[in-house]
């Protein structure tokens, strides 16, 4: 019996050594075929919205031995890597919420590999139940130009992602362009000028903007009990959804479909050009376990996304069906597409209101000096890039510079013309090449008085949106404390506390207080320490 | 206790013994074959049908889905043993981007358009499509680009509640610079509009018009049968992927198929780089399990075998034609490439 047994004991031990498979619970469905394998870890460069499927790629790893590691990154930065043919050195793969501006890019379209599409979620509108039905949108669904009316009469307010940054913007600027030009066809460069004065109504009821997607739903969350609540958010439907089965909305959001049609993501996980083998493998059977219906079943049931494979049926969550929600056109060409994002920044949008608060004490002597000086000469124009294109100073745009050490020095401010903008750029060049590093550092005087200027230009000139950028390297050392400037902060009227600001973590900074003076302002903080400057600058111009 | 000296040696040699031999049967002793084919294709190579009757003759077929045309551009054709574009046209470009060891033709299937049944009451309303004798619809091309260049919206059409977009009536394709499908498409259309730079000018349109298009044929087709109506009225597809679609109970409510008029065939053929290519090329065009199966798939090879699938076909589906009319033979592969490549330039600009 003993021996027996030490047998059974042995053959176990040894069986389950060999086992080849990491996680003995997960077994595929019968009817869905054996698992592919794989080996390793796919390296995938993605949007931030897919950060939402970490639970199902968990599934991937014990299904098919693959780890998915997704690298966060905005649309456009992971399109310009990829047609700078440097993505495919440190990545395997891409993920967007959709590849359409991609394929178009002159570059980027021949350098990726198969791809395979994983779900779909459409861009809608989200508005809180009352605001809706004020509206009358829970009963009737309205066109964009209804919509485009009442967000410009000022009857709503609402957050979307910045176009140029991510995804979810540029598909509700392509849906509403073209719904509002109405040709029926694919928008060209042409018609954008023509459509801007109609379209500028849209985006006057914009007061929350963003560079990604999930930060918009986070920030719309924290929005709801401070004083200045927005009313809705341009989004994906899975995004909306999610929100309303989070338990965190004070109020549901009823989802708008708007009736003359949307623009749908389609989240295609795209091989690069040149990936390793090992690497094709591990896609290969990574497509293949999000594929099968039971994943899809998951991903729909979980993310709210709506399934790309057929035959799973939709829950009862989602919306319109059956031709009743149209699928307006994408632009056709590289140059249309470019045009309406940069149009959107120069003749569109709300203007922006952009107020630096610059560290210029003595330890920013030197390479960092430098570096905060090539970014913003970037943001002026010296930047060439399609990203440096897409993000640099608007035409309409109110650039202030409020640089500070021992205490804030003399706010200088910069009004960029709608065309023309060269010689203020200029300015703007000649300015920051004229900075110097001297003295101490007196954080919250320079922040109390971008706050105070802000104030008043706001009285003045209220139909913009403003938000505060403070770079500091280190602690303060003169000037009111924390503390003091949190008292101060709290009694501001709500429009001028809930003014963004989003603090860059750089040098010896105190993570720990730039974190405290964002999050108060429903601001982010961003992490310039390693990295270069000029790209967290970049980033930022998302949420402006 | 003394004995569990002897017996745990002997249980681990043991152990390891049955092991090995475990492992000797666990691992298969197939030839592993890389193929790249037309997406259309996908769910065929995917079907464990046709694994097993591939593994019968000891191959394991393994291929990556990607755009007829794109095998010839971007495609790293290095790394497969074969290529199985979507016509005998694209596979002369394949094997002029990599020398061929031999062609395999197995099967083919004509473009058509995958749409709804409230569609084709709108479209036989206003002249544009029309019931063939045999049964099945019929989208007259020369009518349909009439609507096309005019610019005609749905919402514009009489008295349609049905689908009152306002959208242009337009079907919807893949790139003709990344897919076969489109190439036919763009070739069928510049044929019926008889040639010429503004016959060109209008070809060009009907892809600049419908914006963003996907790469691969069976993006779009599977868009309309998990998206429906929502996604786009009118869909170019193989006529393969709707028969498919139609026996595995996946098509969307109300879909229906138009042929158009005039069509041409599309001849899917296997470019073969080297012996083991060659194999998987002639089995598909010899093996009458693989012949059967690319039948289910909605293939046709020969006519007996497309009759006996075709009347498989959930009776309440859309009528499919055995035998198809208007059929106009396909042009010559340096006619469509020349095409093909001024459309892509032009759309690329």
């Amino acid at each position: 019996m003993r021996r027996f047994l030490a047998l059974t004991l042995g053959l176990a031990l040894l069986a389950s050594a060999c086992d080849s498979s990491p996680n003995p619970t997960a077994s595929p469905q019968a009817s869905e075929g054996p698992f592919k394998k794989g080996s390793g870890t796919l390296r995938v460069l993605a949007g931030s919205e897919l950060q939402d499927l970490a639970p199902v790629l968990d599934e991937v790893k014990a299904a098919t031995g693959v780890t998915v590691k997704l690298t966060e990154i905005g649309t456009l930065d992971g399109i310009e890597k990829v047609a700078a043919g440097t993505a495919v050195r440190e990545q395997d793969a891409i993920w967007f919420s959709s590849n359409r501006y991609l394929e178009l890019h002159p570059e980027a379209s021949g350098r990726i590999d198969v791809s395979t599409k994983v779900a779909n979620s459409p861009v809608v509108l989200g508005l809180r139940a009352s605001k809706a039905k004020e509206l009358g949108w829970d009963q009737h669904r309205p066109t964009w130009s209804e919509i485009a009316e009442a967000a410009g009469s000022g009857r709503f307010t609402y957050g979307m992602t910045n176009p140029a940054a991510s995804n979810s913007g540029y598909s509700a600027l392509v849906g509403v362009a073209a719904a509002l030009a109405g040709t029926g066809r694919a928008l060209t460069s042409a018609e954008i000028t023509t459509l801007t004065p109609r379209l500028q109504p849209f985006f006057a009821g914009q007061s929350l903007s963003s560079g990604s997607s999930g930060w918009l739903a986070d920030a719309y969350v924290q929005r709801q009990s401070g004083g200045a609540p927005v009313d809705g958010l341009v989004n994906y439907e899975s995004v909306l959804l999610s929100l309303n089965a989070g338990g965190e909305l004070k109020e549901p959001l009823t989802v708008v479909y708007p009736a003359d049609g949307v623009v749908t993501a389609d989240y295609p996980l795209t091989l690069l050009s040149g990936a390793s083998e090992q690497a094709r493998t591990n896609y290969t059977a990574v497509a293949d376990f999000l594929r099968r219906a039971s994943t899809q079943r998951k991903i729909m049931e979980t993310t709210f996304r709506r399934p790309a494979v057929p035959g799973i049926e939709l829950t009862k969550s989602f919306g319109p069906t059956d031709g009743a929600l149209v699928e307006l056109p994408f632009p056709a060409r590289y140059g249309d597409a470019t045009a309406l994002v940069t149009g959107f920044g120069d003749t569109m949008r709300k203007p922006a209101r952009t107020i630096y608060v610059l560290d210029v004490s003595g330890s920013m002597k030197g390479a960092r000096m430098k570096g905060l000086q090539t970014a913003l000469l970037g943001l002026s124009g010296t930047d060439n890039s399609l990203s440096g294109e897409l993000t640099r100073f608007n035409g309409r745009e109110q650039v202030i510079m409020l640089p500070f050490s021992t205490t804030p020095s003399a706010p200088r401010q910069f009004d960029l013309p709608v065309e023309n903008r060269k010689p203020v750029t200029n300015q703007i060049s000649g300015y920051v090449r004229g900075l110097a590093a001297k003295g101490d550092t007196a954080i919250y005087d320079a922040l109390t008085q971008a706050l105070e200027l802000a104030k008043k230009l706001d009285a003045a000139d209220p139909k913009r949106f403003t938000s505060i950028v403070l770079l500091t390297d280190g602690e303060r050392t003169v000037g009111p404390k924390l503390p003091a400037f949190k008292t101060y902060h709290a009694k501001l009227p709500a429009k001028i506390k809930t003014i963004p600001i989003f603090t860059l973590l750089f040098g010896e900074s105190n993570v720990g207080e730039m974190t405290e003076v964002s999050k108060i302002s429903g601001g982010r903080s961003f992490d310039a320490r390693s990295g270069s400057l000029a790209g967290v600058f970049k980033q930022i111009r998302g949420y402006q | 206790m003394k004995r569990l000296w002897i017996i745990v040696p002997t249980v681990v040699v043991l152990a390891a013994l049955g092991a090995g031999i475990g492992w000797y049967l666990g691992v298969d002793r197939l030839e592993t074959v890389r193929g790249v084919v037309g997406s259309e294709k996908a769910p065929f190579f995917a079907d464990q049908r046709v694994k097993d009757a591939f593994a019968s003759h000891g191959m394991r077929v393994e291929v990556d889905s990607r755009g007829s045309r794109e095998m010839a551009t971007t495609v790293p054709l290095d790394r497969y043993d074969f290529a199985f574009p979507s016509s005998v046209q694209a596979a002369e470009r394949v094997k002029q981007a990599r020398p061929a060891t031999g062609t395999h033709s197995p099967f083919w299937s004509p473009v058509a358009v995958a749409t709804f049944t409230q569609i084709t009451d709108l479209l036989v309303a206003e002249g544009v499509a029309r019931r063939a004798p045999e049964g099945h619809w019929v989208l007259d091309l020369g009518k349909y680009l009439d609507l096309a260049k005019r610019d005609v919206r749905w919402d514009q059409l009489k008295g349609n509640v049905a689908y009152p977009a306002r959208r242009d009536v337009l079907v919807t394709t893949t790139h003709p610079g990344d897919s076969n499908s489109a190439g036919v498409y763009a070739w069928l259309a510049l044929h019926q509009l008889g040639g010429g730079a503004q016959a060109l000018d209008e070809v060009v349109k009907l892809f600049t018009d419908q914006g963003g298009l996907e790469r691969s044929t069976e993006d779009p087709f599977e868009k309309y049968l998990t998206q429906g109506l929502n996604y786009t009225p009118l869909v170019l597809v193989y006529e393969s992927q709707f028969v498919e679609a139609a026996l595995a109970g996946t098509l969307p409510r109300n879909a229906t198929l138009m042929y158009t008029a005039p069509t041409t065939p599309s001849t899917h053929t296997v470019v073969a780089f080297d012996g083991a290519g060659d194999k998987v090329g002639d089995l598909l065009v010899r093996d009458p399990q693989l012949l059967q199966l690319a039948a289910e798939h909605g293939f046709r090879t020969d006519e007996a075998t497309a009759a006996s699938v075709l009347a498989r076909v959930p009776g309440a589906g859309p009528a499919l034609p055995l035998k198809l009319t208007g059929i106009v033979p396909a042009p010559p592969a340096e006619v469509v490439d020349s095409l093909l490549t001024t459309l892509d330039q032009r759309l690329r600009q």
